[in-house]
């Protein structure tokens, strides 16, 4: 199972993109599913960010922590994420029980970034997952 | 050509700037909008056909039913005394609500100063930060459906006025007509859940004035109902005789008064350096002010205490005044709503923009009304485009179309170029592109 995730899902959608510099895909339930090679996400940082979709709050003041590095949050609705530090950010959209983590470079296009992202959610939901 | 300064691709591209006071259009690139004229449009029920062109207006006639009714917008045709022409806006804070009329604005802006067809042109348009979904949907729709433009994108104008002021971070307070907000840009993003609004604006010391002339009997009466008038001694009555009119609707009375209330503003309304108390006030030089109907005095310490409202809510009238933020109040509100780590890189950036800011000593007394607010480890630092040497209100276009000049610069950059929505994203995604692309 999470061969198909990360050779379907991350490699061959988010990665081949060329929108994206890491990605990732988590369970609702705080499970890394999926990441891109050498994304070192943890199981706090993932645990952190659902949280924090419940309540914006906890995001707005400390941010969102992904992979180590600290974005500060533009943007925090029902089914997505998005969060910015110095030229580089992280988009996050949300599917039935799934979140799919994207983070792009100074050299990507943060709306492009962000549509890459939403896609696959939105197809995740069509999906049933 | 622009394109060649900045280094980008010469696309032609449109920006519109559809602010609650007034729209600018103009081509991106150039350093001031073509167009600028009120977001007010009057309606009016077209009995005859003839009445259509009488003055070379070819503003679409929309049916209404039975009804035919149809728009016109611009100073020259809304302050025309023209019988049952009711005015109207169609923004409802900032947001566009009546779209019938938001187009024959649109449609007004191609027609009269753009002269050139829609779909040659991509268009940049600016937008409030807490816009609705649905609405920048909506907005999409029209101008790839409607308009047929080649490629769209939709800007937060807090954004376009921190690109303007050559910043990407910043906390930008935009005092304009209807409202003041303060609205923290981070990276060239608005951070969404720190936006802070009051209700303070230009429009709203239009009503204290007018208020005051009620309090003190000073009779507004705008230039349209004055036939002749003679000249009269300083704070006597006025001596005029009055027009015969048409039966002119109240909202078209009470725009044109606004238009008085509001050049009575600008000449005399100043903000006090520190904290308003009515000795000091009284101390201060007075100006003059003649009334169209002739009628002139000297405004002493009135010119201070109206605007002092802006800066001390607990001056203002009615249950509501203590519930209104303050300009120093919204931005340090906002602020605190925002990441720590941000906070002192946005006191450092405060970003002064909308026209209400041009009163008089604005700047000056939102500076120190803020430097004692925030912490002592920050720097506080104000940018503002400095009105001319004379100061007054309407002389600083830049101040006033911060918006839009960000966004003249915005999309004549080269690396914007790929930002666009195209016509053909547009047609494969739907409207929803609009969400993803543009944050």
């Amino acid at each position: 199972m999470a061969t198909d995730w990360k050779t379907n899902y991350i490699d061959k959608t988010l990665m081949a993109s060329g929108n994206l510099t890491h990605a990732a895909i988590v369970g609702l339930d705080g499970a890394i599913w999926a990441t891109s090679d050498d994304f070192k996400i943890s199981a706090g940082e993932v645990g952190f960010l659902i949280r924090g979709l419940a309540t914006a709050e906890s995001l707005r003041e400390n941010g969102v922590l992904i992979g180590g590095v600290k974005y500060v949050l533009l943007r925090a609705d029902d089914n997505a994420v998005l969060a910015r530090k110095q030229g580089t950010g992280v988009c996050v959209g949300k599917s039935s029980t799934a979140l799919v983590i994207g983070v792009y470079g100074t050299d990507h296009v943060a709306g492009k970034a962000n549509n890459t992202v939403q896609e696959l959610a939105q197809y995740l939901i069509g999906q049933g997952t | 050509m622009s394109g060649g300064v900045y280094g980008g691709d010469e696309v032609g591209a449109l920006v519109f700037d559809v602010g609650s006071y007034s729209v600018r259009g103009g081509y991106a690139g150039e350093d001031s909008p073509k167009a600028e004229f009120p977001t007010t449009a009057g309606s009016v029920d077209c009995k005859d056909e003839e009445s259509m062109d009488i003055d070379g207006q070819t503003q679409p006639i929309i049916k209404d039913g039975a009804i035919k009714k149809r728009y016109v917008v611009d100073t020259p045709y809304l302050t025309f005394v023209r019988e049952g022409m009711e005015l109207g806006t169609p923004l409802k804070d900032g947001m566009v609500e009546d779209w019938d009329m938001f187009q024959s604005v649109l449609d007004h802006a191609y027609k009269k100063y753009i002269k050139s067809d829609p779909s040659l042109h991509p268009v940049l348009m600016s937008e409030p930060a807490w816009n609705l979904r649905q609405k920048r949907e909506k907005l999409t729709e029209l101008m790839f459906e409607q308009y047929n433009i080649p490629a769209l994108f939709l800007c937060k104008s807090p954004v376009l006025s921190a690109f303007a002021n050559g910043r990407a971070t910043g906390l930008v307070i935009d005092s304009g007509a209807t409202h003041t907000t303060a609205v923290p840009v981070y990276e060239g993003y608005v951070n969404q859940s720190a936006i802070v609004k009051s209700p303070l604006g230009g429009d709203f010391i239009s009503m204290q004035c007018k208020e005051f002339f009620e309090d003190e009997r000073i009779e507004v009466v705008p230039a349209y109902r004055i036939a002749s008038k003679e000249p009269v001694k300083e704070s006597a009555p006025a001596n005029f005789k009055e027009k015969e009119l048409p039966n002119v609707t109240k909202s078209w009375k009470n725009y044109m008064s606004k238009l008085l209330i509001q050049d009575f503003q600008a000449a005399t309304l100043q903000v006090m350096d520190s904290p308003y108390d009515e000795e000091t006030a009284e101390q201060l030089p007075v100006e003059v002010y003649e009334f169209p109907n002739g009628y002139n005095r000297e405004f002493g310490d009135e010119r201070y205490r109206i605007p002092e409202k802006l800066f001390d809510t607990s001056l203002v009238k009615g249950a509501d005044g203590s519930s209104m933020l303050s300009m120093s109040h919204v931005v340090t509100t906002s602020v605190g709503l925002c990441d720590v780590d941000i906070r002192g890189a946005l006191f450092s950036n405060v970003i002064v923009t909308g026209g209400n800011s041009l009163l008089r000593g604005f700047t000056d007394r939102l500076h120190r009304d803020l430097q004692s607010k925030i912490p002592a480890n920050m720097k506080l630092k104000l940018i503002y485009s400095s009105t001319s040497s004379s100061e007054k209100r309407f002389s600083s276009t830049e101040r006033r179309f911060s918006a839009w000049i960000g966004g003249s610069i915005l999309a004549s950059l080269g690396t914007f170029q790929q930002m666009w929505i195209s016509k053909q994203e547009y047609e494969e995604q739907g409207k929803t592109v609009v969400d993803k692309k543009c944050p």
